[in-house]
């Protein structure tokens, strides 16, 4: 807050004040600043140190940086997570289909009390995961989460990632097909998806 | 960096996306499309047989506009940090044009997804999406939906 110099003071209190504001400013400034950018690289760090450490395994990090309240939402869920026991119960259902998780963090973006994390992470399918029995093979699939802290600990986080890249790895379902191809798959299919309707009718 | 040009950085950037998704998604103008869509643009989240360019850019998006005529986006969250900014959005619309070599299924599709776009003098550079494309191929009928 600037405070303006009154014209017409007498020099030595002219001076006087606006040393005085200059402090005022500087130290408010100095406030300002510490607040909006210490925050947002520490959100950083808690955010590649909690999703780093829980596909790891650590037991520890979800309980140091994870909020009793939390919600998140993820595509492969059909209701939100809920709390710390529902973060960890979430990554251990994968970790119980995937061994040698990890995540790898691609970049962040943050402001204010938001970090987007867009990561990578990579396993191998030791386990069942959607009625798919373990194959064995390497994974990897890309995503991003938007997360938001309070006080040093992750309340909300919103994950979209590509569930129907990891069926395609997995060999459930076919590769994406360029639009042609993708024309080309419908028409031969098209028959069986008619007669699925005349099916349905009855 | 001093805050206050970091903030305005933030804020035009932002509002570089905000008339991207408002005009040249919502209102579907090309004008704006070429206006904002820097010459080198890339797409790396450009779909197969796609190109990555900004032709590429244009063919693919205003075919997807065509194939939902009445769609909508609309911004849920938006976060920005030096030249990139982080876009939350909801898209809804009925799939009455052919997309993608699927014919028209008359089907209303929801979907959220994030874009992250970087920007530089004014227009975007790059663009990056994630999808949940499992989620858009079974609202499709692509793909079956789990029983």
């Amino acid at each position: 807050m600037l405070r303006r110099r009154r014209p017409g003071r007498k020099r030595k209190t002219a001076f006087a004040l606006t040393g005085i504001s200059a402090a005022v400013v500087s130290a408010l400034g100095f406030r300002r600043r510490r607040a909006k950018t210490g925050a947002a690289p520490d959100n950083k760090a808690i955010i590649r140190q909690l999703f780093e450490g829980t596909w790891a395994g650590d037991p520890d990090v979800t309980d140091r940086y994870v909020a009793p309240t939390y919600i998140g939402y993820e595509p492969s869920q059909e209701s939100p997570i809920e709390g710390i026991d529902g973060f960890k119960a979430f990554i251990q259902r994968f970790r119980d289909s995937f061994s040698n998780t990890h995540v790898t963090i691609e970049e962040q973006i943050a402001e204010d009390d938001t970090v987007a994390t867009r990561w990578t992470g990579r396993g191998t399918h030791t386990g069942e995961i959607s009625g798919i029995a373990p194959t064995g093979k390497d994974v990897t699939i890309t995503g991003v989460s938007i997360s938001r802290i309070e006080n040093g600990k992750l309340v909300e986080d919103h994950t979209t990632w590509d569930t129907l890249g990891l069926l395609v790895q997995l060999g459930a379902i076919p590769a994406i097909r360029t639009p042609e191809q993708q024309q080309e798959h419908f028409h031969e299919h098209e028959h069986e998806h008619e007669h699925e309707h005349e099916h349905q009718a009855y | 960096m001093s805050e206050r040009s970091a903030e305005d950085e933030r804020e035009q950037n932002k509002e570089i996306i905000r008339r991207f998704v408002e005009e040249v998604q919502n209102e579907k103008s090309e004008d704006t499309y070429w206006e904002l869509n820097a010459a080198d643009f890339v797409n790396l989240s450009s779909p197969p047989g796609i190109p990555a360019d900004r032709d590429g850019g244009h063919m693919y998006l205003f075919g997807f506009l065509n194939a939902f005529p009445d769609c909508h986006f609309t911004i849920d969250d938006m976060i920005a940090e030096g030249d990139r900014v982080v876009t939350k959005k909801t898209f809804t619309g009925t799939h009455t044009g052919e997309f993608a070599g699927i014919p028209p299924t008359g089907n209303a599709i929801t979907l959220q997804f994030v874009d992250i776009m970087r920007v530089r003098d004014g227009k975007i550079v790059e663009h990056w999406n994630c999808i949940d494309q499992l989620s858009f191929m079974q609202q499709l009928g692509v793909i079956p939906a789990p029983s």
